[in-house]
Parts: structure tokens; C-alpha cells; sequence
């Protein structure tokens, strides 16, 4: 399973004050913290840490089909290496490892987990939300061959996004992320 | 505390966060944070902190990850109160 998180630096600055008292401490552990704030910029490592623990949420969640929980303090993060705009890392929920892939870009970074190390994978980013589901739509009736007015977004009881063709489920993973002007899928 | 003041507080709480202000027009116990108020997953930690600020408790991680709706935060809130 895989999932994904967009973060838009720009409205992150806005809506969040991560210098508030308690706000590190609820959500990361004490090595993250040093992480964080042993950085240059402590802010964007911040924000790559919580896309790791998000995309990495998602993709626990609908590989056993949890319900949903806001505990980012249980998903333990690890930088593996980081190269140009490219960080690889690790995140450890539980006794279950994922890997997870971070470009960062000027305004924003997008983080993309799974369980597997070398995930291929379709993304896109797109800029002032145009409707993401329907390009989600679109890619997968390039990937399936099926015509797309057949293929529509479902939520199931734990909130967890599945693609239906006609009466049927289909098989195949992804995850979207909206955040600020930026949204985003992922598609394997 | 009532309940009705406890879900006035809550409101206040919450509003700077929520992206879908219709959302709080039907405030109630079923309104959910994520789906009906459209509050950004980074935020419910501003939600949980400053919940501790206004009621004077402390919410641990436990509580924590159940709170995703106003019928969730009331029950930790109560519960906490109950135990100081």
C-alpha cells in the first residue's frame, strides 16, 4: 500500500505555530525533536518529518484497513540520506518498517511511503486545484484501459478512499493530498 | 460544566482552524473535525493544545488519537475534568 502528503510551506507558516509551547512534544519523540532542531531549517524539517509520518499513516492505515487515529507520535522517523532535493527515510510504526520518498521543492515538498523501497509509482502535483480526482480518474483509465466516465472515487467506513469501476472494486493503490494551492496523487 | 457550555467552548476552540466554515453552522456532538469541518490534519494539534489551555487538563497521547470529532473531544474533556 502506499500514501502520500503534500505540504505547502506558504500556508503551513500561516496556520501552524510549531514554536508553541507543547506542539514539538505531541508529536514528535525526542530524537525527532533534535532533528528538528538541530537543523539549519528547523521549520522544513519539521514539515519533512510530518509528511513522513502522514504519507506513512496512510498507507498503514489501508494496508490493514484501520480507523482513522491521530497519533503521529507512534509513527518513529529516521532519515536515511538526502541528496540534492531528495530525502529518503525510513518510519517505524508499531513492528512495521516503510519507506518513504521526499522531493522538496521551493514552496512545497511531497512525500510519497510505502512498504517497499524501490515503489514504482505514477505522481503528479498540481497548482491551484484543478479537480485532482479527475485527473486521479484520468491516469487510471490510462493505466487499466477502461474508459473513465466508469470509474469514480469511493470512501469506505474507516474513511479510506478505493476506486470503483461500473459495480466493481478496483484494484489498485493510491492517495491523494491537498495542502494550501498544491494537491497530489500517487498511483502504483 | 454543561453541556451546552462545554460545546460553546469547543465551538470558539475550533473555529480558527475549520476550512469549511458551513460546517459550523450544524456544530453538534456528530460533527466530525476532519470530514465536517475540513480541519487540516497539522492543526488538530493546536486543537488538543489549546483544549488543554482553556479546560486546565492534560490530554495524553492516548486521548489524543481518538479526538477527530466534537462527541470524541467532549468525552476526553469530561473524563479529564472528572479526574482532577
Amino acid at each position: 500500500m502506499i500514501g502520500n502528503d503534500i505540504v505547502d510551506f506558504n500556508t503551513a507558516t500561516l496556520q501552524s505555530n510549531w514554536q508553541r509551547r507543547g506542539f514539538l512534544e505531541k508529536l514528535f519523540s525526542k530524537k525527532e525533536q533534535s532533528l528538528i532542531l538541530n537543523s539549519e531549517f528547523p521549520e522544513r524539517r519539521l514539515w519533512l518529518l510530518w509528511a513522513m509520518k502522514e504519507a506513512t499513516y496512510k498507507a498503514h492505515q489501508r494496508r490493514y484497513n484501520l480507523p482513522r487515529s491521530f497519533n503521529p507520535i507512534q509513527f518513529n522517523c529516521e532519515i536515511i540520506a538526502v541528496e540534492n532535493n531528495s530525502v529518503l527515510g525510513k518510519v517505524q510504526i508499531r513492528d512495521c518498517s516503510y519507506y518513504t520518498q521526499t522531493s522538496i521543492g521551493k514552496d512545497h515538498l511531497h512525500c510519497i511511503s510505502s512498504q517497499f523501497q524501490h515503489k514504482k509509482t505514477v505522481q503528479k502535483i498540481l497548482f491551484h486545484s484543478t479537480d485532482i480526482k479527475q485527473d486521479l480518474i484520468l491516469a487510471v483509465s490510462e493505466l487499466k484501459r477502461l474508459p473513465q466516465a466508469k470509474i469514480s472515487i469511493e470512501k469506505d467506513c474507516n474513511f479510506i478512499p478505493y476506486l470503483m469501476y461500473n459495480d466493481d472494486k478496483l484494484n489498485c493503490d493510491f492517495s491523494l493530498s491537498h495542502h494550501g494551492i498544491f494537491s497530489a496523487y500517487v498511483l502504483s | 460544566m454543561s453541556d451546552k457550555e462545554l460545546l460553546k467552548k469547543l465551538k470558539n476552540i475550533v473555529t480558527p482552524y475549520v476550512q469549511d466554515k458551513e460546517g459550523l453552522e450544524n456544530f453538534d456532538e456528530s460533527t466530525d473535525f476532519l470530514n465536517d469541518l475540513k480541519i487540516n490534519s497539522a492543526n488538530l494539534v493546536d486543537v488538543v493544545l489549546d483544549v488543554e489551555d482553556e479546560f486546565d487538563i492534560e490530554i495524553d497521547n492516548d486521548s489524543m488519537s481518538d479526538m477527530l470529532s466534537v462527541l470524541d473531544a467532549k468525552k476526553i474533556i469530561q473524563l479529564k475534568l472528572a479526574g482532577k
